[in-house]
């Protein structure tokens, strides 16, 4: 497995795959900066809802990992490099696992470091805070990581698919319809840092969902849509 | 580089194979076995050999039939890829890869016990060995193909299936690979190659399966076939100087079975003797001083000879 992995981190780390997620990465750290300058005007609880809710969980972190994750297997199809990987004696499991591991280290690396220096300048120094934030969007990151593999493996268009269900269902919808956010990404994401740290990430008008939810729902998500891909791949026509 | 013989059935069995994209029959009942050699499956482009060879080594599913290779189901049973090795139309390759870590990268993945040593022998063996340690982005055609053929002999494989390897090759490199594939086939190895010019399999393949419209269309020894070709007429154009005067001599010919003119002054005759027309028209356009300007059968695309052969 651990060829397809390596094999894979090399081929997620192309030119301009690397400068737009950096950029992007750098986004809520410019942020977080900007929030601190004349905090007078903007409460605490705004400010950690705008950057969990506001930039990663609803922006930052899904379009990072849609880059990465549509890409890890989506772009063996494109390329029609898929036949090198699945005319091998492996199990299709053995070529899924490695693709997700890849995709989740480089999101979760990327996702996390800045994560981490923005909750340390936002929250001036709360380690807690940052603690919270790390692993509220690591989790997030392997769950849209899997989702996002198998939509890669779907259809061509993953990206433009992905990003449509970035902005309704998880930017918009599941901000207006409560039912929505029980199967929402960035609610369980919201709902894991909020249970790690208890005293912030919670805006008057923005109840997370409990961490049993977040928790199980994040497991759910990720194992089936684990499952699909390998799936997948295995009925799949590869070009 | 000997192949590891253990089939005692035939290598490849395809049973009743069909497969249809919707309402569209790409493959159409199609049955056969290949034995040891090189067998060549060809056909016009658009017949349903991809279709037929992406079957036949598991990258698509059937919608009707069996294929068996090795006396086993190739469908989602990757262990049959450490005894087969597949080489797709597709001349794509990882191009941030020089050629040795590509095929090193196949042999680590097929569980090859010594991947250095096999990479070596296999680059050897194609005879590229000089331009191992280039990206492949920086490769010829031919010589991206000949990398491609030596990652997928690198494990040894009983059978080679190979998607119209050829494509794109040059006189030079397709001669190179040519006499790869007669090596290969010679140490025991069964070849199914694919390609849609006569000419490629007539040099490779002494059997031959003929594919049209997704339906096998002749099967056997190649020479039986081309001698089943060689009966029927060919329609040939002889342009010259005195169309009508030609067309009134050629028409007196042994070997002609109708003359026509064309609206652009054009010669054509049905024969079923081609060489003896060949012997014939130079001696007629001489005793009658016409002046030849252009001989051409009009019959020499594969898609007409698979039209005859099918009695289009």
């Amino acid at each position: 497995m651990s060829l397809i992995y390596t094999l894979t981190l090399r081929q997620l780390a192309g030119k301009w795959r690397v400068i737009i997620i950096v950029v992007l990465s750098i986004l809520p750290i410019v942020m977080a900066i900007a929030s601190t300058i004349g905090q007078d005007s903007t409460s605490q609880s705004e400010i950690d809802d705008f950057l969990v809710n506001g930039m990663f969980a609803s922006a930052i972190l899904p379009i990072i990992v849609l880059a990465l994750a549509t890409a890890a297997l989506g772009n063996e199809v494109e390329d029609k490099t898929l036949g090198f990987l699945v005319l091998n004696p492996l199990p299709r499991w053995q070529i899924v696992v490695p693709k997700l591991l890849a995709a989740v280290t480089i999101g979760g690396i990327v996702v996390v470091i800045s994560g981490i220096i923005s909750a340390l300048v936002a929250f001036e120094g709360d380690t807690k805070a940052a603690v919270a934030i790390a692993i509220g969007l690591f989790a997030g990151v392997a769950t849209y990581s899997s989702l996002f593999l198998w939509l890669g493996l779907m259809t061509s268009r993953g990206l433009a698919v992905g990003l449509l269900y970035v902005f309704l269902w998880e930017g918009l919808f599941s901000n207006f319809v409560s039912g929505i956010r029980m199967i929402s990404i960035r609610e369980y994401i919201i709902g894991i840092t909020k249970a790690v740290d208890g005293s912030r990430f919670t805006s008057p008008d923005h109840i997370p969902v409990g961490s049993a939810t977040a928790i199980i729902g994040m497991i759910v998500v990720f194992t089936v849509f684990l499952l699909l891909s390998i799936r997948r791949l295995q009925r799949m026509d590869v070009p | 580089m000997s192949a590891d013989t253990r089939s005692t059935g035939p290598t490849i069995l395809v049973d009743h194979v069909s497969r249809w994209f919707g309402s569209v029959v790409s493959v159409a009942d199609i049955s056969f076995q290949v034995q040891p050699g090189i067998t060549g499956l060809l056909g016009p482009n658009g017949a349903g050999k991809t279709t037929l060879l992406r079957m036949i080594c598991g990258l698509a599913e059937v919608s009707e039939g069996e294929v068996k290779l090795l006396d086993q189901p190739v469908r989602n049973n990757p262990e049959i890829y450490r005894r087969v090795g597949v080489m797709s139309e597709h001349e794509s390759v990882y191009d941030f890869m020089n050629g040795r870590q590509f095929v090193q990268f196949e042999a680590k993945l097929r569980g090859v016990p010594n991947p250095d040593d096999a990479t070596d022998e296999a680059i050897a063996y194609v005879g590229l060995e000089h331009a191992a340690d280039r990206p492949m982005g920086t490769y010829s055609r031919g010589m991206r193909q000949r990398m491609r053929l030596a990652a997928t002999i690198v494990h040894k494989p009983e059978v080679l299936l190979l998607d119209e390897p050829l494509n794109g090759t040059d006189p030079r490199q397709r001669v190179q690979f040519q006499g790869l594939l007669r090596k290969l086939a010679a140490e025991g190895r069964t070849i199914l190659i694919s390609s849609h010019i006569l000419e490629e399999i007539e040099q490779l393949a002494d059997t031959v399966l003929l594919i049209v419209a997704g339906k096998l269309a002749a099967s056997g020894d190649y020479r039986a076939i081309r001698a089943k070709l060689n009966e029927r007429p060919y329609h040939v154009r002889i342009v010259s100087d005195k169309p009508r005067e030609l067309a009134s001599r050629v028409v007196g010919l042994d070997s002609i079975d109708a003359v026509n003119v064309d609206p652009d002054g054009g010669v054509i005759v049905l024969t079923r003797d081609l060489l003896r027309l060949q012997r014939d028209l130079p001696k007629l356009a001489q005793t009658g001083e016409i002046r030849l300007l252009r001989v051409e059968s009009l019959d020499d695309s594969l898609e007409s000879v698979f039209g005859y052969l099918v009695g289009g």
